[in-house]
């Protein structure tokens, strides 16, 4: 019962971390641009909701969503897109986006203070027989799925969709067939900005928040997203639900503490094994 | 007035000048062949017509619009390119493949899109037959097509096609310039980058041959057939 328990847990954790890393390989996927600041958009939108939920929780998700959506579209277009113009290297955008995470962080500290913020608990418990599930789970599990699935309906259905996965294929011959790049870059960021947002809410309701989260967020979405398949988003979404379910299911065996740390080692030993992810972007969707 | 005007267009990538002082016409109904040596400029002169290169000096008027300068900067609604090589996203399904050509033409109603595929269809059957089929499945001159296919359905009514045989078999080759004539004789202007001038022959009106970055002759292909002068040049 404990493993099943763990098991759930684990999908709904994983749920979160698959919402964050389906964004940074969205991204990667059709503008080529590792965005680690990924996990600035996170804080964003975490701590616009932390300083207005009192007011009202609607007025918080809208307002989050709003300035993860300005946030992801401005780096775009006032950092990256200056950047690519001059030609300059895939490591220069690594390193702008970097920088961004870090002055992101530092000014949100200077705001809000380092220190722990957090949200009362959501809802409460549901008792299924020995079962003990948090709403904050179900609802992390129901979200994931209808983002999840929202995004494949918008990349396999619509016009701009269809563009994405175009610029995942081949950027230059996007742009040599005279179809509008720029459009189509600002669309992955701004969708990508928003999937980040549950993840960023529904995780200060369970773990709190600091500025240091950004970091960690935008290194699980990364190693995540790598582990997966570079720029596959199932990949993406598998390595997520694996590492959130290595990460408490493990703990039968080890500390909690270790949880991390088992889980990180199991998605390193797929990259040993199979460097290309688990499902590298060719045969992804 | 042609349809197409380059005049005087130089272009370049850095401080390499690609081309110099280019002026080449096209017709409606008319196949301008475009050919010389590799290096000659060809391609440099297709991207900068389909507003590709922005390092760009002249006038290019399309449809009488300045297409280098004002609000029209770019690639104008009617103007469609076939680029070399592989044109075709190997991920996206061949239906998708086409239909990316509507979204470059610009918006148009349902009916519309719906019509402009139908008679791509027409032109090119395999887009039919194998509509959902994946790009990456196709071959080398299935994938032409396709990228043919495309430029048609953006309701173009000139496409420029940049080496459209390099890679393909003759016999596929010789299926390609028959639609390419079927489309001219509908009265579509087609700009047509060949290296290979007996190739572009077959179906030209006009032969423009470019060398080190100019234009050294543009003359009738049938005065340019009958010249054995200018067939020294290659």
């Amino acid at each position: 019962m404990l493993a099943l328990q763990l098991l759930i847990n684990g999908i709904a954790v994983g749920a979160l971390y698959a919402l964050a890393a389906v964004g940074v390989a969205l991204i990667f996927w059709s503008t080529r641009v590792f965005h680690i600041a990924h996990g600035a958009t996170y804080l964003i939108a975490a701590y616009t909701y932390v300083a207005l939920y009192e007011t009202s929780m609607l007025l918080a998700l809208v307002a989050s969503v709003l300035a993860a959506a300005l946030f992801g579209w401005g780096l775009n277009k006032f950092v990256y897109r200056p950047i690519q113009r001059s030609r300059e290297s895939f490591f220069t955008l690594f390193v702008a986006s970097f920088g961004t995470l870090i002055v992101v962080a530092n000014v949100i500290s200077l705001w809000a203070g380092s220190g722990p913020k957090s949200l009362p608990t959501l809802l409460g418990r549901v008792h299924i027989g020995f079962l003990q599930i948090t709403w904050v789970a179900i609802i992390a599990i129901v979200v994931a799925v209808v983002f999840l699935l929202g995004l494949q309906f918008f990349l396999e259905k619509t016009e701009t969709g269809v563009g994405l996965r175009a610029m995942a294929d081949n950027v230059e011959l996007v742009e040599l067939l005279g179809l509008n790049r720029r459009r189509f870059a600002a669309v992955a960021f701004i969708l990508g900005s928003v999937l980040v947002v549950p993840a960023a809410i529904l995780t200060t309701y369970v773990q709190g928040l600091t500025p240091q989260l950004g970091l960690k967020i935008a290194t699980i979405a990364l190693i995540v997203s790598i582990a997966g398949g570079v720029g596959s988003l199932a990949g993406a979404v598998v390595g997520a639900i694996l590492l959130g379910v290595v990460e408490n299911v493990s703990t039968l065996w080890v500390n909690a503490s270790w949880g991390e740390a088992v889980g990180f080692t199991v998605l390193l030993a797929i990259l040993v094994f199979r460097p290309s992810g688990i499902i590298p972007r060719a045969s992804a969707t | 007035m042609s349809l197409l005007e380059v005049k005087d267009l130089t272009a370049a990538y850095g401080r390499h000048t690609a081309i110099r002082d280019v002026s080449v016409k096209a017709e409606a109904g008319e196949v301008t062949a475009i050919v010389g040596h590799n290096g000659a400029g060809k391609t440099t002169l297709l991207n900068s017509v389909a507003g590709v290169l922005r390092n760009v000096r002249g006038s290019v008027v399309f449809n009488g619009t300045e297409t280098l300068r004002g609000s029209h900067r770019g690639r104008p609604p009617g103007l469609a390119m076939v680029p070399q090589g592989i044109g075709v996203f190997p991920s996206l399904t061949i239906g998708e493949n086409v239909k990316l050509g509507i979204t470059a033409g610009g918006k148009v109603p349902k009916e519309v899109a719906d019509e402009r595929i139908a008679v791509a269809q027409r032109y090119l059957p395999l887009l039919g037959e194998r509509w959902d089929e994946r790009g990456g499945r196709l071959s080398g001159g299935q994938r032409q097509m396709v990228s043919i296919g495309r430029a048609l359905v953006s309701g173009a009514s000139c496409i420029l096609l940049d080496e459209p045989s390099v890679g393909l078999s003759p016999k596929l080759v010789e299926a390609m310039m028959e639609v390419f004539g079927t489309l001219r004789d509908d009265g579509l202007a087609i700009v047509l980058v060949e290296q290979n001038v007996k190739q572009a022959l077959t179906i030209a009106d006009r032969v423009v041959v470019m060398k080190a970055g100019r234009v050294i002759v543009d003359s009738s292909a049938s005065e340019f057939s009958s010249r054995e002068s200018l067939w020294e040049l290659f």
